[in-house]
């Protein structure tokens, strides 16, 4: 009698490992992914008429947001992503990229009320050096 | 109070008959398939683990591989950047930086130059089952990992203007 508990036990908590592992992972490639978006945006974003000006760095939002769609959708985060990602311009030259991404649970949807994804954040900064 | 004669003699006499099974409990023979139930399952969650463990590092392995990429000041510098970056990663995380194989790719096929998107991506094989002494057996898993982005359009020290 304990002995099947016991297996049921340990494949329960083999189970909860996995899906932690899984999202775990997930968080990782997006705070990566973030990164590389971040990073992207500070230096693609750069509005060259105004630096052509001489009004200095700054960043051309729209070139930004580009930045950052293309930059995610090459990492392969674009569908994933359960909202779009949040861009702010902490101080002049930084950028700040927060991505909320689903990741679907793999064991824990087959429990009853059991959650089909978890949603992780990822933030990530990037800021340009001006030399 | 009596003593029975020769019964202190006749337990003394009593020798282990292992053919005997008094004192068995039912049940008794699954005890074995239990516990390698969970040595087997031991063994999964050890070979599941170091798949998780190289993941991570495959994973660091693409992302600075892609940041020395992009940060090199012309193509032959920058293969050499990266495949350099990887080995450092893989050999910082213990393991064997020769079994690396990274593959670098520029979107639409065009050379290095700026604004080009690079993508590298990093593959290491892990043995599907670890066993003490004996090595990796039962085939070998492939762990992969990618990493975009882009060269820089507006920094210093590349040759050419920026297209984007």
């Amino acid at each position: 009698m304990l002995m099947p508990a016991a297996v049921l036990i340990v494949l329960l908590l083999g189970a909860v490992a996995v899906d932690l592992t899984v999202v775990q992972m997930r968080q990782r490639a997006a705070i990566a992914a973030a990164a590389g978006a971040a990073n992207d945006a500070v230096t693609y974003g750069l509005d060259q008429s105004a630096l052509r000006r001489g009004d200095g760095y700054r960043l051309d939002p729209a070139r930004v947001d580009h930045a950052i769609a293309e930059s995610l959708d090459a990492q392969g985060l674009a569908d994933d992503l359960a909202a779009p990602p949040a861009v702010s311009e902490p101080t002049p030259g930084t950028v700040t990229v927060v991505l909320r991404v689903r990741v679907p649970s793999v064991f824990a949807r087959a429990l009853p009320g059991g959650p089909l994804t978890t949603t992780v954040t990822a933030t990530a900064s990037a800021s340009v050096d001006e030399r | 109070m009596s003593r029975r004669p020769g019964a202190r003699s006749g337990a003394r006499a009593r020798r282990l008959d292992w053919r005997d099974d008094r004192g068995q409990v039912g049940g008794i023979e699954v005890l074995p398939f239990g516990v390698l139930v969970f040595v087997i399952g031991a063994l999964i969650v050890t070979s599941a683990w170091a798949v998780v463990d190289a993941k991570v590092m495959v994973d660091a392995a693409a992302r600075e591989a892609v940041r020395a990429y992009v940060e090199a000041p012309n193509q032959a510098a920058a293969e050499a950047a990266a495949a350099r970056a990887a080995d450092d990663t893989v050999a910082g995380h213990g393991r064997r930086a020769d079994h690396v194989a990274l593959a670098i790719t520029h979107d639409g096929g065009r050379p290095f130059a700026r604004c080009v998107l690079v993508r590298v991506d990093a593959r290491y094989p892990v043995p599907a089952l670890r066993l003490p002494w004996i090595g990796g057996v039962a085939g070998v898993v492939t762990v992969h990992a990618h990493h975009t982005e882009r060269i820089d359009p507006f920094r210093s020290g590349l040759a050419g203007t920026a297209p984007c």
